[in-house]
């Protein structure tokens, strides 16, 4: 064999490597993303009371099932098609025209394409669409979380394919590709996904929120609001570590692993994984730490961890780890703030989706045209600035905020947007579930009187309740507990006791 | 339509259990829509059912 052969069958051994790892890494993002779902799906029952906790779980579930075949339909065509969607070449609008519907990209995403399925000469097809599946996926957890116990779980499917498999891909399209007029026009920069995922879902919940209103008790007469509070705090925190958890699939399947073998991000700028575990580390810290400085509260500190981690997504391969501290910090205080601004507004978002994907999303976006401005691009795209990361951050707030209000009042005119007053006073569980969260518990007030028994599992709710085991204790009082604290806990300044001396 | 396990689709190496030209292709996916659409619309009827059937038992706070 001479050289030039051995040299070809090196290269060919390699090219084989390197096709083979691009699927394999793939492949095991797209399995740590679904601990997001894992995550929130913990996350959101903890967050509800336990009347409502499997509506919560079912939501998310179905969300999850949902999103994966209307992916496959029409999401993934949208996201190669779309990406001048609504500018036609001479820069007017053409609704209809823009659509790239002949390019070999648009075609092989369509789904009955020889791509779409089982091909022994495509190995990147199938595990770039199931990450960006779950990409999509990602986004209606996102948004469930603020619209749990008062939802109904078909408007729920509804806007959630609306936001998974059209709006956020075609934001995507726009902002998230090489050839985005988003990109080519204003060298908007956003490598892990801030504004495309983050800001639109965000805002997508607050599209929903409006028509949706407040769950019952959540205001009073005077417009002050209540703490509805989650039945398990444990369960929300918890979950909250594991959406962090499959953010780092999420975040490493925002990397391309170039058929050369070679890291770029999604803009084909060279870019590696180390970059990015510094900046995601680091952000995350910064979050928890700003939540932490601003309310002492674990809910919001791992709220924090989350919106450190997406305020740094946009820059996170360019931000020196210590900037990317600081600007996780900044969205880590500026989530309870938001927060508290939303709930004054009248808004009831159940878990600060709002805040925390929203706002944090946008402060993102806008931290890489403050730091990161004059960057380059590749190719025609331009450099980074601040005056495109805001025009940018905006296009991704509206394009999330106005179908949701849009398809939210529609749905609220029809009657479909939210369950009558009287199965969210009862709970969901009971009314719709066939299952119950703590069946050892008597949580319902009273059998729905009417609702038949149904075979195969669905509680029969003509039954009566069972009686209350025992009258809970009446509430101590702090005198109560203070005479029994230990001896040296109510020293002055609350110091520990002395130590006993040898 | 062929039941083959294994079948080629047009030539090329794309494969395809039991489907073998694009028509079949697209009349399982509409299949596909179909039944998605179904689910959503049963959900709704159960939903409205289901909340007139609590509306009507007597209120728990009497």
């Amino acid at each position: 064999m001479n050289e030039e052969a051995v040299q070809g069958a090196i290269d060919a051994a390699l090219a084989g490597h390197t096709t083979i790892n691009l699927e394999i890494y793939y492949w095991w993002c797209t399995a740590l993303m679904i601990a997001i779902h894992a995550g929130f799906l913990a996350y959101e029952m903890g967050a509800s009371r336990s009347k409502n906790a499997l509506a919560s779980g079912v939501k998310n579930i179905l969300a999850f099932a949902f999103m994966i075949p209307t992916f496959f339909a029409f999401g993934w065509w949208i996201y190669m098609s779309g990406y001048s969607f609504p500018f036609a070449a001479d820069g007017s609008i053409d609704l209809l025209g823009s659509w790239d519907t002949t390019g070999d990209y648009p075609l092989a995403a369509l789904p009955w394409s020889q791509n779409m399925g089982p091909n022994l000469q495509d190995q990147a097809s199938g595990v770039f669409w199931a990450a960006f599946t779950l990409f999509a996926c990602t986004t209606a957890s996102i948004y469930s979380g603020a619209v749990i116990e008062r939802i109904k779980l078909s408007a729920f499917i509804i806007t959630a394919v609306l936001l998974g498999s059209v709006i956020w891909i075609l934001g995507a399209a726009w902002g998230w590709s090489p050839a985005g007029w988003m990109v080519l026009n204003w060298g908007y920069r956003d490598v892990a996904a801030a504004g495309v995922v983050h800001t639109i879902a965000g805002f997508f919940a607050l599209g929903i929120l409006i028509p949706l209103g407040p769950r019952i008790g959540k205001y009073n007469a005077d417009g002050s609001a209540n703490d509805l509070r989650g039945h398990n705090m444990p369960l929300t925190v918890v979950g909250l570590m594991m959406i962090i958890i499959g953010f780092f699939g999420f975040l490493g399947g925002c990397l391309i692993y170039d058929p050369a073998g070679n890291w770029v991000n999604i803009y084909g700028v060279p870019s590696n994984l180390s970059a990015f575990v510094f900046n995601t580390l680091m952000g995350m810290a910064g979050g928890i730490i700003g939540a932490y400085f601003m309310t002492r509260d674990p809910f919001w500190m791992m709220s924090g961890a989350l919106g450190g981690i997406f305020s740094v997504a946009a820059g996170i391969d360019l931000f020196y780890p210590p900037l990317g501290f600081l600007v996780g910090f900044a969205g880590g205080c500026l989530i309870p703030i938001a927060a508290k601004m939303i709930e004054k507004m009248g808004i009831d978002d159940a878990v600060s989706a709002v805040a925390v994907h929203g706002v944090c999303g946008v402060w993102g976006l806008l931290a890489v045209g403050i730091f990161c401005a004059g960057y380059p691009g590749v190719g025609d795209i331009p450099a980074i600035s601040l005056a495109g990361q805001a025009k940018g951050a905006l296009v991704m707030a509206l394009l999330g905020f106005v179908p949701a209000l849009i398809i939210g009042y529609l749905l609220r005119i029809f009657g479909l947007l939210r369950v009558r007053n009287e199965v969210e006073l009862l709970g969901l569980d009971p009314a719709e579930i066939p299952s119950q969260a703590y069946p050892e518990f008597a949580i319902w007030e009273e059998a729905p009187a009417g609702i038949e028994g149904r075979p195969g599992g669905r509680p029969d709710y003509d039954r009566e309740p069972p009686p209350p085991r025992r009258e809970p204790p009446p509430p101590r009082r702090d005198d109560e507990y203070l005479r029994e604290r230990p001896e040296g806990l109510d020293r002055p300044g609350n110091r520990p006791p002395p130590t006993r001396r040898q | 339509m062929n039941a083959s396990p294994v079948e080629t689709f047009d030539g090329a190496a794309a494969i395809f259990t039991f489907a073998a030209s694009e028509g079949t292709l697209k009349g399982i996916f509409w299949a596909m829509c179909a039944v998605l659409v179904a689910v959503v619309v049963s959900s709704i009827i159960h939903e409205i059912r289901v909340g007139a059937k609590v509306a009507r038992r007597r209120d728990p706070r009497g």
